[in-house]
């Protein structure tokens, strides 16, 4: 027998459960469409206190890089058959390497505190692939868009609390994508975006060191 | 923003579009963003629970049901849940309630026009839970402005958890009624 969370739905839309109960009455009035509409009619009840309240603009900074936590784009498994069915290839393309990428971004557990904010459109709009970087001390990989036009990094295994340098290969020309530096746990990710080129090779190496043994690149 | 629009927006994102969420954040962030900050009085931490109440609009798009208002009222409860939780782990990080009282706003300066704006919302919302029952009321004042769990009520106010709930439903209904009434 289904048990309908009928007195929490009022105390959600009042902001009163905590954080696991708030998550459970959600996550009921997804697959309950009785309490789905409950809990609808109670949100309406608090527009008439929340609904008052003039916009407040979000900081420059949130503005310019409009960017939403990367698990948006975590379209959930249960949605996908529909999705492959029913859209166009390039978007099955697009949310299967989505897939993909979203699962790099998780793979290590510790790196789920450190993930950075990504600009969704980046994301969206993108075809993408990822390398993983061999050599030297740790484990990283970078996933870049197809164009070269963003190089997301996550790393684990690295040096603690120390600066590295990403490099790229380009038309032959090695050049300076950027630094990022590890934690304590020497972990790190880091994004960046650039002009579209097709990069033949990414490398990291502590930003101190020239020791091609201190490297990992791809391939 | 007509609820036609935003029914167009509810209907694409239930087809998995992702340009419909960027709509919609484009639309409801700044008003969703004004909620956050006042709970938190905190531009960061606001903005991460912006971020949290769009990934959950994008995570439970599919069991989305909207009223004749839109997507707003959704968002803005989920939007100030959001805040809550970031709030309510911040006061036990900082042991805050037991420094300065439950009851007393977050300590951060705030912005004074989001301040004003936020003193006329609580003022009527005070005017009307004038006319609700005195345990509704109780309620309400402990939820809205103190920012309490209805487990953290029960505790406070020595009644039964099942109590505190039941007054919170009809406290809700009874504010939408009235509300429903003032405005114009």
């Amino acid at each position: 027998m289904i048990t309908h969370p009928y007195d929490d739905i009022a105390a959600y839309a009042l902001g009163t459960l905590d954080q696991a109960q708030a998550q459970a009455v959600l996550e009921h009035a997804d697959g309950c469409p009785t309490c789905a509409v409950l809990m609808a009619d109670a949100m309406v009840a608090m527009h008439g206190v929340l609904g008052t309240q003039p916009e407040r603009p979000l900081s420059a900074r949130h503005l310019l890089q409009r960017s939403l936590k990367p698990e948006i784009l975590n379209i959930p498994s249960r949605t996908r058959p529909r999705f492959l069915h029913e859209r166009l290839l390039p978007w099955s393309i697009a949310g299967a390497a989505l897939a993909a990428c979203i699962g790099l971004l998780f793979w290590s557990a510790q790196l789920r505190t450190h993930v950075l904010q990504v600009p969704i459109a980046a994301l969206v709009h993108s075809h993408f692939t990822h390398h993983p970087l061999h050599g030297g001390v740790g484990d990283a990989k970078v996933i870049q868009a197809i164009n070269g036009q963003w190089l997301y990094l996550v790393a684990d295994g690295l040096r603690p609390r120390t600066s590295y340098t990403l490099s790229e290969v380009i038309g032959g020309h090695k050049r300076t994508v950027g630094t990022f530096s590890s934690d304590d746990a020497g972990d790190a990710a880091a994004f960046w975006q650039q002009p579209p080129a097709q990069i033949a090779s990414v490398s990291i190496i502590p930003t101190q060191s020239h020791s091609r043994d201190d490297e990992l690149r791809w391939p | 923003m007509g609820s036609s629009d935003s029914a167009d927006i509810v209907r694409r994102l239930q087809s998995d579009d992702p340009v419909a969420l960027e709509e919609a954040f484009a639309l409801f962030g700044g008003r969703c963003n004004a909620i956050a900050y006042g709970v938190l009085h905190d531009d960061q931490a606001a903005a991460d629970a912006v971020q949290d109440a769009f990934l959950s609009l994008w995570q439970h798009r599919h069991g989305l049901v909207v009223r004749g208002a839109g997507l707003g009222p959704w968002l803005f409860v989920v939007v100030r849940n959001a805040a809550l939780t970031i709030f309510r782990k911040n006061s036990a990080r900082s042991n805050r309630e037991s420094r300065s009282g439950l009851l007393q706003p977050p300590d951060a300066s705030p912005d004074p026009a989001q301040a004003v704006a936020g003193q006329d919302q609580a003022a009527e919302l005070r005017r009307v839970m004038t006319r609700l029952p005195e345990e509704q009321k109780n309620v309400l004042e402990l939820a809205y402005f103190g920012f309490l769990t209805l487990a953290q009520i029960a505790e406070r106010t020595n009644t039964p958890l099942g109590t505190v709930k039941r007054r919170a439903q009809r406290a809700l209904q009874q504010l939408h009624s009235l509300m429903s009434r003032h405005s114009p």
